[in-house]
C-alpha cells in the first residue's frame, strides 16, 4: 500500500491569522502485534515522520509510533506571518516517503 | 482484599514473563516490551521511565499541559486526542517546545513526539490506541529545561493492539 495523504491546507489568511493544516494519511499503521489468520506475527509498518515546513522554515516536526491510530490524523496550527510555501513530507518505517505541497498567500 | 490483589499481581507477572506458564504464549506473548518486569511494576514505573528515557537531563514536575481525550472509550483503536500548550506561554518561550505522548498501559508506553517551532502553535490533535485503560500522559519539554507532566485517566472497553477488532479501522 503507497503511503498517501490528504490534506487541508488553506490559501489565503491575513497576517497574524492561525490558520490549521488538517491531514489524513492513508496508512495501515500496522503495529507488529497482530497475528493473521494464520497465527504468524504481522510484521510492524507504521508512519515514522510528518514533518511542515512553511516558506522555508520547519514549524513542525511529528515522531510516530504505532500507538498513532490507523490512517493517520495530524492536525495543527501556525500563525500566518508571511507568504510562502507549506510542505508536508511523509516518512515510513520502508523508507517510503510522500510530500504534499500548497501556498499559503498572505494578506497585510 | 489485599490477598486477591496480591494473587492478581502475581498471576499477572507470571503471565508476561515471555515462556512462563500457558499464557505467556498467546496474546499476552505480544506484550513483549514488557518481558522481564511485572505488569504492576511497570505501569507503577511509567510515566517517568520513558520520560526518563527521552529526557535523561530533566525532572518531570506536574503543570500545565493541555490534554483533552474522552474518559470513556467504547473502541480503544481509534481516540481522538489534543495536546498543547499556552500559546502565550510558548511565544514568550523563544524556542521550540516537545510535546510528547506517554500511554503507560500499551504495550509501548512512548506515543509519539512533536516538536514545534514558531510560527507554528503548540496544539496537536490526532487519534491514538489504547491498549486498556489507564492514565493517558502528555509532557512538555520547554526550551528552558522544564518538563512539565499532565494525566488524565481514560477507561477503555475494547482495547486496542489486544482485542481483536483492528480491521474495523482499516
Amino acid at each position: 500500500m503507497a503511503l498517501s495523504a490528504r490534506v487541508r491546507i488553506p490559501r489565503t489568511a491575513r497576517a497574524g491569522e492561525t490558520v490549521e493544516i488538517r491531514t489524513l494519511t492513508r496508512h495501515p499503521m500496522e503495529t507488529g502485534y497482530r497475528r493473521d489468520h494464520d497465527g504468524a506475527r504481522v510484521p510492524r509498518h507504521i508512519v515514522e515522520s510528518l514533518r511542515c515546513t512553511y516558506d522555508g522554515r520547519v514549524v513542525f516536526d511529528a515522531e510516530l509510533r504505532p500507538a498513532i491510530a490507523a490512517n493517520p490524523y495530524l492536525a495543527f496550527t501556525l500563525v500566518a506571518d508571511r507568504s510562502g510555501e507549506i510542505v508536508l513530507e511523509w516518512r515510513d518505517d520502508r523508507g517510503e516517503t510522500f510530500e504534499a505541497r500548497g501556498f499559503l498567500e498572505v494578506t497585510p | 482484599m489485599k490477598g486477591r490483589r496480591r494473587l492478581l499481581r502475581g498471576l499477572a507477572a507470571a503471565a508476561l514473563v515471555p515462556g512462563r506458564g500457558r499464557a505467556g504464549r498467546g496474546a499476552l506473548a505480544t506484550l513483549a516490551p514488557w518481558a522481564g518486569r511485572s505488569a504492576a511494576a511497570a505501569v507503577d514505573a511509567e510515566p517517568g521511565h520513558t520520560l526518563r528515557s527521552l529526557y535523561p537531563d530533566r525532572t518531570p514536575v506536574p503543570g500545565p499541559v493541555r490534554l483533552e481525550v474522552p474518559k470513556l472509550v467504547e473502541n480503544g483503536n481509534s481516540v481522538p486526542l489534543t495536546l498543547g500548550v499556552d500559546p502565550e506561554r510558548f511565544a514568550a518561550a523563544e524556542g521550540p517546545v516537545e510535546l510528547v505522548l506517554v500511554l503507560p498501559r500499551n504495550p509501548e508506553t512512548f506515543g509519539a513526539r512533536f516538536r514545534i517551532r514558531e510560527p507554528g502553535q503548540p496544539v496537536v490533535e490526532t487519534r491514538i490506541r489504547l491498549a486498556g485503560t489507564q492514565n493517558v500522559t502528555v509532557a512538555a519539554a520547554w526550551p528552558d529545561g522544564r518538563l512539565e507532566v499532565a494525566d488524565q485517566s481514560v477507561l477503555v472497553t475494547l482495547g486496542a493492539c489486544i482485542d481483536e477488532n483492528y480491521e474495523d479501522f482499516l
